[in-house]
């Protein structure tokens, strides 16, 4: 495969996870009341967890970046 | 759909086709002439290129879309124009008198302020399957960082010779698309003038390029496009279309760690061969950007990456307009 090709693999990749990543936070972290009561503990935790989920699309991407890279420079 | 009558559209895509046509030759003449040029690092034998790109594509935007707000008194308009003009003003300075990796992004949060001034947003994103999601309190502040993430990641994807106003034209004309299916018909004539302008641009700007769009061409199409997106509430189509350039921008500041401009990176990402061909450096200190990927073990011709970014951008396009049709057709 050329790398343009293997450039719209990721591309598509990244797609679905930036639809996946986004729902989730947006639609089921967002809407989370976990501390009723208190709602600043509320907006920390659902912060850290839309935080984590950001790091964890940029951390998948990396890593399928990397591969790519590694193919390429073995 | 079409609230204005056909003339409105031919006498806005007139104005902002020609007065871009007009700036662009006049701003190079005067460029060439006064030695405001740069020289352009990816040709063997270095040709000097006339500055200040931002003059014909803000002019041919700006005198469009005043027009339009002639027409149509909208405030979805007005805040468009307060937000490109502030960009404009802090991409001229930037040209100017280079800015700093974190001044920038920092003065770039004034732009996204007559969207919140104006109210012109809804504070909510819509999502395909699941609906729109309300998010009052986030939302403003989502708006503040928004305009100065599309403005930078526009401006990261300026990398040769005709690329950021190809992948504007493409851009553009899914957020048109887009807007057709919402039935935004002012903010759809609002964005007719940037796809226009832009396409005038990119005849000047196409490999030979004989102008660069600089900073502040290419901060205020990132801003407009950002600022169209929050208004016409298509943030999500917004995104997609963008993506080979938030990846490009991503990869960029993971890899190097932080806002660094590029002149003070220790390896480039690639370089040039002998046969005006352009490879990845194979360096692993070196950036990982957009073109560093596709010339990796395979040196391309500038014109070729172009074609191959051009190429990414069809299809995150694509994604985005098949996007839009689940969300709204």
């Amino acid at each position: 495969m050329n790398n343009l090709t293997n450039v719209i693999i990721i591309i598509i990749i990244s797609y679905f996870l930036v639809l996946i990543m986004a729902s989730m936070i947006f639609v089921f972290v967002v809407p989370l009341e976990i501390f009723v009561h208190n709602k600043l503990l509320n907006a920390i935790v659902k912060v850290l967890i839309s935080f984590i989920l950001v790091i964890s699309w940029i951390f998948i991407m990396k890593r399928i970046v990397d591969m790519f890279l590694n193919s390429k420079l073995r | 759909m079409i609230e204005y009558e056909l003339k409105n559209f031919v006498l806005i895509i007139i104005i902002s086709t020609l007065s871009t046509y007009i700036l662009a030759r006049l701003t190079i003449k005067f460029c060439q002439k006064n030695g405001l040029t740069v020289i352009d690092y990816h040709k063997i034998t270095p040709t000097k290129v006339s500055r200040f790109g931002g003059i014909p594509i803000f002019g041919g935007i700006f005198l469009a879309e005043v027009v339009i707000y002639y027409i149509t008194k909208d405030v979805q308009i007005l805040t468009l124009i307060l937000v490109i003009s502030t960009t404009f003003l802090i991409g001229i300075i930037d040209d100017i008198k280079k800015l700093g990796g974190i001044a920038k992004p920092i003065m770039l949060i004034f732009a996204s302020l007559p969207i919140l001034f104006f109210g012109t947003y809804q504070p909510g994103i819509e999502f395909p399957f699941f609906g729109a999601v309300r998010l009052n309190i986030i939302y403003p502040i989502l708006i503040l960082i928004a305009i100065t993430v599309t403005a930078n990641t526009m401006n990261t994807i300026d990398v040769l010779n005709g690329t950021v106003s190809g992948f504007t034209m493409i851009t553009t004309t899914a957020l048109l698309i887009a807007l057709i299916l919402t039935e935004n018909s002012s903010l759809f004539m609002g964005t007719l003038p940037m796809l226009f302008s832009v396409s005038v641009f990119y005849l000047y700007h196409k490999h030979p390029s004989k102008i660069f769009p600089g900073d502040s061409g290419t901060l205020t199409l990132g801003a407009m496009f950002g600022a169209i997106a929050i208004i016409g509430n298509i943030e999500i189509i917004g995104v997609v279309v963008l993506l080979p350039a938030i990846m490009n921008s991503f990869f960029y500041l993971y890899s190097v760690r932080g806002l660094v401009e590029h002149t003070k990176l220790a390896v480039r990402p690639t370089r040039l061969l002998e046969d005006e061909k352009i490879i990845g450096e194979k360096d692993e200190r070196a950036p990982v950007t957009l073109v560093r990927l596709l010339t990796i073990g395979n040196p391309l011709t500038e014109k070729k990456i172009n074609e191959h970014i051009l190429i990414l951008s069809l299809c995150s396009a694509l994604l985005a307009i098949i996007t839009a049709v689940v969300m709204w057709y």
